[in-house]
């Protein structure tokens, strides 16, 4: 089903989106503030993808309102407001549900590159270009 | 020393909504200092697209609608190849033939430029995603900058294009995605020549006919592969179905899923504005000398459809938070109320100004009989509606509810007092009284936020002013403008709907009343969809069944080929 939609369109790689999976990530590590989690998010794409506060602060926004992220406390740093944020248990939930799934995932590729190795038996199939 | 890149941060904040300024800027604020280097005294020209894009996406509500943001994240690579392919078509006969412009087209033309920067800034977009928001945005300005000395010089006959162009190019800047994905890359690097000839395709096939006047002229291909072939300018009205068709596909097949819906709802706009030429063509062929209001309204499908999934979507994001339905519902409703009412007196300041023009005697004889001047009592029946947005303004809530009841009064009244109102012409006032009355609705219901109005009704007045103002005596572009203002008057109807359907979740005694508006923007609807000519009607219909049935087969035959591999 999500096929045949993806063609002409996109192809939704994942369920949710990267830059809202390491932002969940960032915080499964404990609360970060704003610049931590930017940081985070840095570390564990191996410098791939640099967020900007507007984009952060937006899937913030979203995060809080799905109820997948808390706002935990606040402090001053050097005269600055720092606000923490920490996944709530519905947060905790959708990251290991995600994880779970892009693991069934690569688990599938996998035994299907296996499968490939070996020689091909069955139907033969029209292959179609993905476009 | 940093305290002045404090300052342009805190500058730049200001593209967010106050409240949210007051409640996370400080925050946003140490964020991004923490994040610059030391030393650094000016934003990076990222950051600043990045906040700016960010407040505008904020103080269009899009962060209260949970799925419209991944739904702007699929639509903006379809709406970037889109414009990047309709610009390279749109430029190829720019260089091609001199005749169809008044002067000998430049690549260097500004007009040139702003359709030959969509293929460019899509084709760079899908090279360098990370900088692709900064493109799209640079492409945009130019665009813009196009169409504001296209108005200034009165060339209104390329201003559609353009407009289509920029608003596939808006949704590309919203949903740009980051980081963008192979799938998008190359959803936009194969979709910019994919869409170029099809449009092509189409251009060759439609027929010319030169005889009428109103007809266009037939570009030629200047490439040596398609030697001296007749060339539609008006294809992109193909393009504009087939999107059209592709997007009802998509929500049909994904209606569970909000993004995709949003996906469909955003990219149904601009292809509804592009199909919306398919009546021009056929009167280009048909002995009917022009087009009339109520058949450029071909767009209003387009708005329909979309009016129908907002309003299934409204009850979906409500249902789902349930917890908090009440207030969000109210502030839903009160969003829509104030866009309806600025939407009302933009309309009314926008045809008080014809109105004026034709008082005046410039134009006495309004040309094919559409347009007999309002009477007296529709008159002040306009001006009320102008006059309750101000008073919404100026002077708070409760003096704007009193001003909106005398205006509906007003309205009610001059329906009433003359039935020159609801006679001889194709789109009469009455139907445009009742596109008032039911603006009114919602904005009577609740508190509207008094500087949104204002300025959306200003924003609204000034477009009207610039057209009207800026046009000569040439019928060709009052024909222009009032379609136009006709499509601009289908929006109404699909703000009323959904805004009922809000209503209809809040709950509470305005369900009835909000029952009541949803009943009647589906009356006036159809009530102007019906006054199309039949045969038109019918083309219109057939071939968006036809189009609809050929994808359906193709998703069908497509399916099955593909679930076989999945099932293993």
């Amino acid at each position: 089903l999500t096929l045949y939609i993806a063609r002409g369109y996109i192809k939704p790689v994942t369920a949710m989106q990267e830059p809202t999976l390491l932002i969940l990530t960032a915080l499964a590590g404990g609360r970060r503030h704003g610049y931590g989690v930017i940081r985070e998010v840095g570390e564990l794409s191996g410098g791939r993808l640099r967020l900007s506060a507007g984009t952060l602060y937006r899937a913030l926004d979203r995060l809080v309102g799905e109820g997948l992220v808390t706002a935990a406390g606040e402090e001053i740093v050097d005269g600055r407001l720092r606000r923490y944020y920490q996944l709530t248990e519905d947060g905790t939930r959708a990251l290991q549900a995600e994880a779970e799934r892009m693991r069934a995932q690569a688990e599938a590729v996998l035994d299907r590159l296996k499968d490939a190795a070996r020689p091909r038996r069955g139907r033969a199939r029209p292959a179609f270009a993905s476009a | 020393m940093n305290d002045a890149i404090e300052r342009r941060y805190h500058r730049l904040l200001m593209a967010y909504p106050a409240r949210y300024r007051a409640e996370r800027g400080e925050e946003i604020v140490a964020t991004l200092l923490e994040a610059a280097p030391p030393g650094r005294r000016w934003p990076t020209a990222r950051e600043a697209v990045d906040l700016l894009g960010s407040g505008l996406v904020a103080r269009l509500g899009f962060g209260h609608v949970p799925a419209l943001a991944a739904g702007a994240a699929i639509a903006a690579p379809v709406a970037l190849a889109a414009a990047g392919g309709l610009g390279a078509f749109e430029w190829v006969p720019a260089v091609g033939l001199p005749p169809y412009y008044s002067q000998p087209p430049d690549v260097l033309e500004p007009g040139g430029l702003a359709r030959l920067v969509w293929p460019v800034v899509a084709l760079a977009a899908a090279a360098a995603p990370r900088v692709g928001r900064v493109l799209i945005a640079g492409g945009l300005v130019l665009t813009g900058w196009v169409a504001s000395t296209y108005v200034a010089a009165g060339l209104y006959g390329s201003l559609g294009a353009l407009a289509m162009l920029a608003v596939f190019g808006l949704i590309a800047a919203i949903g740009w995605p980051r980081p963008a994905g192979p799938a998008h890359r190359l959803t936009v690097a194969l979709g910019v020549p994919v869409v170029l000839a099809a449009t092509m395709l189409v251009g060759i096939r439609l027929p010319v006919d030169p005889v009428y006047g109103w007809s266009p002229q037939p570009l030629r291909v200047p490439f040596g592969w398609l030697p001296g072939e007749p060339f539609h300018p008006l294809a992109p009205t193909g393009t504009g179905f087939v999107l059209l068709a592709g997007v009802v596909l998509i929500a049909v097949a994904r209606w569970r899923e909000p993004r995709w819906i949003w996906a469909a709802v955003l990219l149904a706009v601009p292809a509804g504005g592009l199909a919306r030429m398919l009546v021009e063509l056929l009167h280009a062929e048909t002995t009917t000398p022009r087009p009339t209001y109520a058949e450029l309204l071909v767009s209003v499908p387009a708005f329909a459809g979309g009016a129908l999934a907002a309003i299934w979507l409204a009850g979906q994001t409500r249902s789902r938070r349930a917890s908090e339905a009440k207030p969000s519902a109210e502030r839903g409703l009160a969003i829509v109320a104030t866009a309806a009412l600025a939407g009302a007196a933009g309309l009314s300041a926008g045809w008080w100004l014809i109105e004026l023009r034709i008082l005046r005697g410039r134009d006495p004889t309004f040309p094919y009989g559409i347009y007999e001047p309002i009477p007296v009592a529709g008159r002040i029946a306009f001006a009320a509606w102008s006059v309750a947005a101000v008073g919404f303004a100026v002077a708070g809530p409760r003096v704007g509810r009193w001003l909106t009841w005398v205006a509906l009064a007003s309205t009610v009244a001059a329906a009433l007092a003359d039935d020159a109102m609801a006679r001889g012409s194709e789109v009469p006032p009455l139907i445009i009284l009742a596109t008032l009355a039911l603006l009114a609705m919602p904005g009577r219901a609740t508190r509207a936020q008094r500087l949104g109005v204002i300025m959306a009704a200003v924003g609204l007045a000034a477009v009207a002013v610039v057209i009207v103002v800026a046009q000569d005596d040439d019928s060709d572009r009052y024909a222009q403008l009032a379609a136009w203002i006709a499509a601009l008057a289908s929006i109404p109807y699909a703000i009323a709907a959904a805004a009922a359907a809000v209503a209809v979740r809040a709950g509470g005694g305005r369900r009835l009343a909000a029952a009541g508006v949803l009943v009647v923007s589906t009356v006036a609807l159809s009530a102007v969809l019906l006054s199309f000519t039949a045969h038109l009607m019918a083309v219109v219909l057939a071939s968006a069944a036809a189009l609809v049935g050929l994808g359906a087969a193709v998703v069908r035959w497509f399916n099955r080929t593909a679930r076989t591999p999945r099932a293993g």
